[in-house]
């Protein structure tokens, strides 16, 4: 006399489903990422048939009539489940925005304009540096037409390098109509410092060089 | 009334066949890659009975070459096509990603 055991796992063994759901199990457990509610929804469409088989051959008919009405329910669950595993990983109630892939040559712009405004504020802060030591006493605040920058009257490096993003402090005074002295001389010792850079990086690369 | 017939009148009345037609015809619109082979691995699952009762006449002739009764066969063949049905289901929600 075999036992129920015996006689549930003999039927299971012969079954395709079982060997391909495990299979399944591996493959969606184990080698992919975010794909559980995948297997959970498998498993309660392919299981419910099976819980049935098992009941039927336990012949225990009191019980199981009343389990087995709730089986369907599982199977419309499972496939809900199913449903939501591949429409989420389409996509699908997302935002409708579009993700906008960077073309390559947009990435080098944007790179070349990064690092062209880091060697602007880079020139900036040599040539505020420069100017501090011949003219230590100078401050913002000291305007040719009396306009004024800053509240504290002092050059501070945080006004500096608002200014010095794209173009120099002196033509960034030029448009606004303020031409400071401060501004007039951080322009020219801008200037003086971009002649003195270029001059070193002539000097490092083995060229003559002429003043 | 045929068994093909009873089966197609359960299959009307049940609520998972009007989920499954609005799940196929979802997949069916969408144009990323894998979705079809997905949709295939889904009805393949969920209507392989109803595909082995279409297959009857030509596995009643095969039940002596293959050494299994009709009451053997027709389950194990649709066991078999579930089984096609999940590995489907999953290489194509393989190919989703």
């Amino acid at each position: 006399m075999e036992s129920w055991f015996e006689l549930i796992a003999g039927r299971l063994v012969n079954e395709p489903l079982v060997w391909s759901y495990l299979l399944a199990a591996y493959v969606l457990l184990f080698t992919q990422k975010r794909s559980r509610l995948l297997f959970a929804g498998l498993t309660l469409l392919i299981l419910p048939g099976y819980i049935m088989m098992a009941l039927l051959t336990l012949q225990e008919e009191f019980w199981v009539y009343d389990l087995m009405m709730l089986l369907p329910f599982l199977r419309i669950l499972g496939l809900i489940l199913v449903a939501v595993a591949i429409f989420h990983r389409i996509g699908v109630g997302r935002s409708a925005e579009p993700v906008r892939e960077q073309s390559p040559a947009s990435s080098v712009l944007q790179r070349a304009a990064e690092r062209q405004s880091q060697n602007d504020r880079m020139l900036t802060e040599e040539a505020y540096n420069m100017m501090m030591k011949t003219e230590p006493g100078l401050r913002e605040t000291d305007s040719a037409s009396g306009n004024t920058d800053g509240e504290d009257g002092g050059a501070s490096w945080k006004n500096l390098s608002r200014k010095a993003s794209s173009q120099s402090a002196y033509s960034a005074a030029a448009s606004r109509g303020t031409h400071s002295v401060f501004d007039e001389r951080l322009a020219a010792a801008r200037e003086k410092a971009a002649a003195e850079k270029a001059a070193r990086e002539k000097r490092r690369k083995g060229g003559r060089f002429d003043v | 009334m045929s068994e093909l017939q009873r089966l197609t009148d359960h299959m009307l009345g049940d609520p998972s066949f009007f989920i499954l037609l609005i799940i196929s015809l979802l997949l069916l619109v969408s144009k990323r890659p894998g979705t079809k082979l997905a949709l295939a691995g889904l009805l393949l699952l969920e209507l392989s009975y109803l595909l082995v009762l279409i297959l009857k006449p030509v596995l009643i002739p095969l039940q002596w070459s293959v050494g299994m009764d009709l009451g053997e066969l027709l389950p194990f063949t649709s066991s078999l096509f579930s089984a096609a049905g999940v590995m489907l289901l999953v290489m194509g929600y393989r190919r989703l990603d």
